[in-house]
């Protein structure tokens, strides 16, 4: 997923560049802002905390470029509300999301059925989904709303809405 | 419109507040106060969540924190230390803190804590106006650790009420990298002021890779740890004349952010008194932030919301004992994390390097940052998970709060004596 460089487990690579442009411009931040202790006794003394702190201008360069990076590939994936936590894909499309919102009235419940088993075997794309459709809350067992996403809804299923991967129905 | 009336109403409401507890320069009152009215505002809506009147006690808590503000005031003493390194770096600290104030604007809540854990408990007190419905309580929502104390949440659910959309969450990230900003301003100005160059010792932590990280990702341990270490810094600038309500409400904050925070401020608060000669300041502060945590714990035991890792099954002596194995792993983990460049290596460095050539640590510091290690590796030793998996997902960012006061106790820390004069008196240093 990351390069040895890499200060940041993200969603996508940053590249060599970036982090080169991060250590330029971290040192020259460090050194506007260090230069008034570099003179007298207190230099040798301080010698240690001056090298982190120079050290510290470039990481904080890096990961300001790192979250620039993450960012832009949120907003690349039209990821506005959540993220991906450092997957490299969206869990599922915004139309899914959007088409369920559309569907669930107020109070209504919903269950989520992806490859990987129904609501929390799939934990990473149950939980980001309980997110986006609070406050209509989950409920496995007998829900009102169906979500299939990377599966084919039943074929008695009356389907509500549907996109390539993913299906809206009322079970 | 509303999301960015929201945003600057949730962060430049509680600066403007808080700005009238601290007196000083303005930098140090609007950063310092910022952190002081974001817990009073969230700890108003709190206690509205509570009562089923978020609104009113918003309101009460803000009219509150206005008429006491100027009586339990701040006061600094001493002219800045450093003057010059001082700007320099706040002008680094500021200009970090607009990239992610800028950045904040084009961002969802990132990661799992904020969707399953914090941002959710926001909504769902924005959309029930207390703690009484399914998220709080229910099997359903288990997931999303209902005991833990909700004060980002709290403040968070502000910024949804205001912006009326509960499907827009920049304004959550526009919050928190609001509090890095403020919080790395104020500590920067304070320890400045009381340690003048030791303040470069903050930076590997305040700008190192886990906690800018965590502070975007919509998780409560960076403004927990930031809460700590402002409230243990105004409770070291504190004295007889000052009085502690500042520092216990910044230690209050980090008490209500997270199950760690209450024993963290304790641990702190602790060492601080018992190494102390005037004891009734830090006595008061942790007095206030223990008073503070109270209603959330007593809350979450009538309504019989369980722990899910401290609980007196997880305590069993017998199991604790089986479970010994398990400090194995788990010193391999923080071993992992200090060594680590994307983790605290440089700050473990600078301060070893920094021993070496003379520089003293404080005790109290270093007797609470001991104890908060030893602390959290209790709660690993014990944690009814799977520990491997749950060091996996947390160590990195449950070392911020105990790394934290690592780098405080190095940037109080006495400089050799051949160093540059120090303009403090000698009294209010407790150094190895």
């Amino acid at each position: 997923m990351s390069t040895p460089l890499a200060l940041l487990v993200a969603e996508v690579e940053v590249p060599i560049l970036a982090y080169v442009v991060a250590v330029v411009v971290g040192t020259g931040a460090a050194i506007a802002a260090l230069w008034p202790a570099r003179t007298g006794v207190a230099r040798i003394i301080l010698a240690p905390a001056l090298i982190v702190a120079w050290a510290s201008f470039v990481l904080a360069c890096v990961m300001v470029i790192s979250l620039g990076y993450q960012t832009r590939f949120f907003q690349q994936q039209d990821l506005h509300e959540a993220g991906t936590a450092q997957r490299a894909t969206a869990p599922m499309p915004e139309a899914a999301v959007a088409a369920a919102r559309a569907r669930l009235r107020p109070g209504d419940t919903w269950a989520l059925t992806t490859p990987d088993g129904r609501c929390e075997a799939d934990s990473w794309r149950y939980l980001w989904l309980a997110f986006r459709l609070y406050p209509n809350r989950p409920d496995c067992r007998a829900p009102q709303l169906e979500v299939a996403y990377g599966v084919a809804p039943p074929v008695d299923a009356e389907v509500l809405s549907a996109g390539a991967s993913w299906s809206v129905r009322r079970p | 419109m509303r999301p960015a009336l929201a945003a600057l109403a949730t962060t430049l409401g509680p600066t403007v507040l808080g700005a009238r507890w601290v007196a000083g320069p303005l930098l140090l009152r609007c950063s310092l106060g910022a952190l002081v009215g974001i817990v009073i505002v969230a700890f108003g809506t709190l206690v509205g969540g509570l009562v089923a009147a978020v609104v009113p006690a918003v309101l009460l808590a803000c009219l509150a924190g206005w008429v006491l503000g100027p009586r339990l005031r701040f006061e600094l003493s001493g002219e800045l230390q450093a003057g010059r390194l001082a700007h320099g770096v706040t002008a680094f600290v500021l200009v970090i803190g607009g990239c992610l104030l800028a950045l904040s604007l084009f961002r969802p809540v990132p990661a799992w804590d904020g969707w399953m854990t914090w941002s959710l408990k926001a909504k769902a007190l924005a959309v029930d106006g207390d703690f009484y419905g399914p998220v709080f309580g229910s099997s359903t929502y288990a997931y999303s650790h209902q005991d833990y104390p909700p004060l980002l949440p709290a403040w968070q659910a502000l910024a949804y009420l205001i912006g009326g959309d509960l499907h827009v969450s920049w304004p959550s990230q526009f919050q928190l990298a609001w509090l890095w900003t403020a919080g790395g301003v104020a500590l920067v100005d304070l320890v400045a002021r009381r340690w003048g160059p030791g303040l470069l010792f903050l930076l590997p932590w305040l700008c190192g890779p886990p906690v800018v990280y965590w502070a975007m990702a919509g998780y409560a341990d960076v403004p927990m740890a930031l809460l700590l270490l402002a409230g243990t810094v105004v409770l070291l600038s504190s004295s007889r004349t000052r009085p502690a309500a500042v520092a216990g409400v910044l230690l209050a904050g980090c008490a209500l952010m997270k199950n760690e925070g209450l024993p963290l401020a304790v641990v702190t608060a602790g060492s601080l008194l018992l190494f102390s000669p005037h004891k009734a300041i830090p006595g008061k502060a942790l007095g206030l932030a223990v008073a503070a945590a109270m209603p959330w714990l007593l809350f979450t035991r009538v309504r019989g919301i369980p722990s899910d890792l401290v609980t007196a099954a997880t305590l069993q002596p017998a199991r604790v004992l089986q479970l010994m194995p398990r400090i194995s792993p788990i010193a391999r983990a923080w071993a992992s994390q200090l060594a680590s460049v994307r983790a605290w290596a440089l700050l473990v460095a600078g301060a070893v390097v920094a021993v070496l050539v003379g520089w003293r640590p404080r005790r109290d510091l270093l007797v609470a940052f001991l104890i908060s290690v030893a602390l959290l590796t209790g709660i690993y030793l014990i944690t009814p998970y799977n520990v491997s998996q749950q060091l996996v997902v947390s160590i990195d960012r449950v070392t911020i709060a105990p790394l934290g006061l690592l780098a405080l106790m190095m940037a109080a820390a006495d400089r050799p004596q051949s160093a540059v004069p120090d303009p403090e008196p000698p009294t209010s240093r407790t150094s190895i």
